[in-house]
């Protein structure tokens, strides 16, 4: 963080020209950054090259496909508008229970924190569910909701809740008491104490939550889709098991990769924003 | 006519249970302070004053007694002060202008009208030109300053200080000590000032009550007859502040330590 805006630290006519140091430092940064791009490039034409070379030939095709074929079977996928299909069903999944498994979560959390007795009271159960393998939960999810997404919807926001509910719980229990006493002599209701204090303040908590419960959200979504389901990555993905189709599992696979990357770089992004609101005294 | 009370505290006592011992903080306390008022308490640590300024808040309730704050009995959180205390609660997450804003955010107050309020405010305790700054960029002395301008923008008629300079350097304690008995002359808002800093109560104050170690009862009340305006910075070098140091000095003496035995 800079501190408060002051005047320039060297005036004029002053013996360091800072203007050509900064220009000085700055060739080096890029060349540093435009190597490591080199040597990701390097990296990943050796691997495609030696990938062509045992494929087929030291392994048989049918255990590991060639680059070729695995770029010829994403190419009529992509062009059939199938891959799309099914990654929009897996994202709408994914999306969709996170937020669901997100607001209960926050609702819950923040309510428990209100009721330390209650809180306390509803611990052991609370952990004793924590402690289910929550993938567990499938056969029963698709039982209730049917094969279709509703059943992934809950898995997945199943998932994300108990990873999110301990951390806005402990956010909002930690909140100074000082903040909500201040906040109610200006005369703030619960509800304005929630949203101006207790989220605010536990955005962090709830935030690293997400970082981990993000990713299993993804894996809830597929592994949901692989045990039952007629749409979704994880369809595609024991579909082409079903069929021997070693190429089209590792474009799958290959597609669920690049969805954690994209994930992961969009959290990073919102890490940024979110870092703000944390204590930084 | 007897001038209109602000806050009357009568036969008040509080109990604390605290790891299974229960605890007298407060014992048989009764006190009247005016409208437009600057009334400091002094004593050892413990000795239960700042409890008797959250129960005035609202935020602590008393065991037995009475508090009436303007003729009503204090009876939950009292939204018609303001608090102020050593840990500055103001916002990290907010910046200086929208800590500022928030008492009229909450109150609705239209945009338009709570900008303009919060100008004034700013301009009131010296903070042009860090309005978009966030607290961990400023100087202890400067969130000081924003938790003082968060407070008076809704025109509290009393403002109740809990060691508000305890964390501060002589210097800047000096500084914002002058500016808050700037902003009472201006405003004669009702002042509660808890300190233990003798010197800090007779500087500021119309009345200094000095309590007992634990449990805190009222000891002695004196009233500080040094003329207005009064120069914070040079205060001390007078007769009149010797004098009334070394008398109530001599009082709080005895009960320094007591607090802490138990």
């Amino acid at each position: 963080m800079t501190g408060p805006t002051s005047p320039p630290l060297v005036k004029t006519g002053a013996a360091i020209d800072l203007e050509a140091l900064r220009r000085a430092s700055l060739p080096s940064f890029y060349e540093r950054h435009l190597k490591i791009q080199l040597y990701r490039l390097i990296l990943v034409l050796c691997l495609l090259s030696a990938w062509q070379l045992v494929s087929g030939r030291l392994i048989p095709a049918n255990w590991i496909a060639s680059p070729e074929m695995v770029a010829r079977t994403a190419w009529g996928w992509i062009s059939s508008g199938i891959l799309f299909f099914h990654l929009r069903v897996t994202f709408l999944e994914m999306i969709a229970g996170a937020l669901i498994g997100t607001s209960l979560a926050i609702a819950t959390g923040f309510s428990l924190s209100l009721s330390p007795l209650l809180a306390e009271a509803l611990m052991p159960y609370i952990s004793a569910f924590y402690g289910i393998p929550r993938i567990a939960l499938a056969p029963l999810f698709v039982i209730w909701f049917g094969i279709g997404i509703t059943s992934k919807i809950a898995l997945v926001a199943v998932v994300v809740f108990f990873l999110v509910f301990f951390n806005a719980f402990v956010g909002a229990r930690n909140v100074d008491r000082i903040y909500l006493d201040t906040m109610r002599l200006m005369g703030a209701s619960q509800w304005d104490l929630f949203r101006k204090v207790t989220l605010p303040h536990s955005a962090g908590w709830i935030f690293v939550g997400l970082r981990f419960a993000l990713p299993r959200a993804l894996i809830a979504a597929v592994v949901g889709e692989i045990i039952s389901s007629n749409r979704g990555l994880g369809y595609l993905l024991e579909q082409s098991g079903g069929m021997f189709d070693v190429a089209g599992i590792f474009v799958a696979v290959g597609v669920l990769a690049l969805v954690g990357v994209l994930m992961n770089m969009g959290l990073n992004r919102l890490e940024e924003i979110t870092n703000r609101y944390r204590f930084l005294d | 006519m007897k001038p209109p009370q602000a806050i009357q505290v009568r036969d008040v006592y509080k109990w604390f249970i605290s790891k299974n011992s229960e605890v007298l903080a407060l014992e048989d306390v009764s006190l009247d302070i005016g409208v437009g008022d600057f009334v400091s308490f002094v004593g050892p640590s413990g000795c239960g004053k700042s409890t008797l300024l959250n129960m005035i808040a609202g935020l602590q309730q008393v065991t037995a007694g009475t508090i009436h704050y303007h003729g009503r009995e204090v009876e939950g959180v009292n939204t018609r002060v303001g608090y102020i205390t050593q840990h500055d609660s103001i916002f990290p997450w907010r910046t200086v202008e929208s800590n500022i804003e928030l008492a009229l955010e909450l109150k609705k107050v239209p945009k338009p009208d709570r900008a303009a309020r919060v100008k004034e405010m700013i301009k009131l305790v010296g903070l042009e030109g860090f309005e978009k700054s966030y607290p961990s960029q400023l100087s202890g002395g400067m969130r000081k300053r924003v938790g003082l301008a968060r407070t008076l923008i809704y025109n509290p008629e009393a403002l109740l200080l809990d060691e508000p300079f305890g964390a501060l350097d002589a210097q800047l304690t000096l500084t914002l000590q002058d500016e808050l008995l700037r902003i009472w002359e201006m405003t004669r808002t009702t002042m509660v000032f808890v300190t233990h800093d003798l010197g800090e109560a007779i500087a500021l104050s119309n009345k200094v009550v000095v309590f007992t170690g634990r449990p805190g009862r009222i000891k002695l009340i004196r009233e500080i007859d040094i003329p207005r305006p009064r120069d914070v910075f040079r205060i001390r070098f007078s007769q009149r502040f010797g004098d009334l140091y070394e008398e109530l000095w001599a009082s709080l003496k005895e009960e320094v330590g007591k607090g802490e035995e138990l």
